[in-house]
Parts: structure tokens; C-alpha cells; sequence
């Protein structure tokens, strides 16, 4: 596989200290769908290639994601009605965090017992803090008009 | 295999591929969860709406679009898929990202598979730009 990245180089690169020094905003879709994204550039002293915070918030699921600049999601948190099957068929339910490894990729994932999921906005500081991401300004509040997960 | 053991087998196949499909409602819909998975092995679902009593539109709501975008994939080049794989799939041609199919109700069931597919089909854009992004990095460190 081209983009080889193990688990505990994955949990490395989590743990570093990183900074994103632009605003953190949201951008509603054109075309009437209910959908913002977000994506901001994360940087950190230690690597030379820039990470990418990326985040979703559609008509009733959410997710934000860390990626590697080879688009890696190392971390993940997300929020989906249908649910996820963890490879070895345990149920994950609809609130959990999927993190990276050499054999499953992205498919693995706990239910985090730290993040707040009763609000979107919370959620994404809470994200930000366990990546070890220190934003330059506090990120934008999100106004969700519909009702989510 | 006898025709009664192959009638035997096909309920038995029923049975299990019905319990593979729960249909929910919610937020206004009826959301039915496939077996289908993104590349994340996360379930796929697609709202479904009666249009009349003779049609039905399917839609994913978007997802497939979210998806891409949020593991890494550039704006335009979901434009790009999503255009594609309308045409592919004989979609609705429609403002925004929503992959929709609109078919008689005696099609729904084949309607369903053909939207999950075409939802992988923008989905699996994600394995492309790993790969590019690596081969670039790549490129500059050999150079």
C-alpha cells in the first residue's frame, strides 16, 4: 500500500503539539443543502508538511477529522444515524471516534467518553484539545437551525 | 440441488437479506440503513419518500458529497464526480451535492442498490487522493 502510516506513528503524530493561525470557519453549501464544512490548515514545528482539519455538519450527521497531507483521517469523530460495525462486528452505535491503523485503516473505532455530544460547537473545541491543536482564535460558532444526531 | 432445497435456500436467503435492510424514521423520512459500507465500514443509508402512489425518491441526503469532503477531497473534484456519476447512474440532475433517483415504486428495491453504488462511487474518491498526495510527496523528496 502507497500511504503506509502505522498506528503508533499515528498516535505520534496526534500527540505533537500543533497550532492552526487562520480563523476556523464555517461555509454553508450553495444549492440549498443543508450542509456547512469547515477546513483549516493545522501546522506543526516537528513535521514538515501541513495537516488538515476538515469538518462536516450535513442535514442530520456530523464529523470533524484530522488528515495527514497524504489525507490520512489519524483521528476522526463522527456522528452517523446508520451507524458503524467495528471489523471484528462489534456494534459502534452512532457516536464514536475511528482511529487509524496500518491493518484496518480507518475502520476502527470507541465510543469516547470524553467529548460532549450534545453540542456540535463543544464538540469541535473538545476535538481540537485531544489532537493536541491550539487554534490561533477560538473557532466559529456554528448556528444550527436543524435538529441533529 | 432439488427444486424444493433451492426454494428452501432462497426463503432462507430472504429472510436474512431483510434483517440486512431495518428501515427507521427519522427526521422526516424513512431512512433505510443497507449493508453497503463507505470506506470507513460505516453503514449507508438513503431516505426514501413516496412521490405519488406510483413513484418514489431516493436520496443520500448528501452524504456521499460530506464524505469525500471531509477526508480530504477537493471541492471541485467532487463537483467533477458527483457530475459523473449522475450521468453513470441516471440520477436527478439537481443544484448541490444530493445524489437522487427517482423510480416507480415496482423499482424501488433496484433503485436502493443502484443509489448505495453510486454513493460508493463519489465515496471512493478518498482512496484516489491518498494516493496522489502520497506520490507527490514522494516526487519531492526523491527530487
Amino acid at each position: 500500500m502507497a500511504y503506509h502510516l502505522t498506528r503508533q506513528e499515528a498516535d505520534r503524530l496526534i500527540r505533537l503539539p500543533k497550532r492552526i493561525d487562520e480563523p476556523i470557519r464555517w461555509t454553508s453549501m450553495p444549492g440549498g443543502t443543508d450542509r456547512d464544512t469547515l477546513s483549516a490548515r493545522v501546522v506543526c514545528r516537528d513535521i514538515d508538511e501541513p495537516m488538515d482539519l476538515r469538518g462536516v455538519v450535513g442535514r442530520t450527521n456530523w464529523s470533524f477529522l484530522l488528515l495527514t497531507h497524504a489525507r490520512i483521517p489519524i483521528r476522526k469523530l463522527t456522528v452517523h444515524g446508520p451507524g458503524h460495525r467495528n471489523p471484528d462486528g462489534t456494534d459502534a452505535g452512532t457516536h464514536h471516534k475511528h482511529i487509524w491503523d496500518e491493518v484496518h485503516e480507518d475502520q476502527e473505532t470507541y465510543y469516547p467518553v470524553d467529548i460532549d455530544f450534545s453540542d456540535v460547537n463543544v464538540a469541535l473545541i473538545g476535538f481540537l484539545a485531544e489532537c493536541n491543536i491550539i487554534p490561533e482564535q477560538p473557532p466559529e460558532r456554528l448556528i444550527v437551525r436543524r435538529r441533529l444526531r | 440441488m432439488n427444486h424444493r432445497s433451492c426454494r428452501s435456500l432462497q426463503h432462507m436467503l430472504g429472510e436474512q437479506l431483510q434483517s440486512q435492510f431495518p428501515v427507521i424514521h427519522a427526521f422526516d423520512q424513512f431512512m433505510v440503513i443497507t449493508p453497503m459500507l463507505y470506506p470507513d465500514n460505516t453503514r449507508i443509508d438513503i431516505g426514501i419518500a413516496m412521490r405519488d402512489k406510483h413513484r418514489v425518491m431516493l436520496t443520500d441526503n448528501g452524504e456521499a458529497w460530506g464524505y469525500a469532503f471531509a477526508h480530504g477531497v477537493d471541492e471541485p473534484v467532487i463537483r467533477e464526480r458527483i457530475e459523473l456519476t449522475r450521468a453513470r447512474f441516471r440520477l436527478a440532475d439537481i443544484d448541490g451535492g444530493d445524489l437522487i433517483l427517482d423510480v416507480p415504486t415496482n423499482q424501488a428495491a433496484e433503485g436502493l442498490f443502484k443509489l448505495a453504488t453510486a454513493v460508493q462511487d463519489v465515496a471512493y474518491l478518498v482512496y484516489g487522493v491518498r494516493l496522489s498526495q502520497t506520490s507527490k510527496t514522494f516526487e519531492r523528496t526523491v527530487n
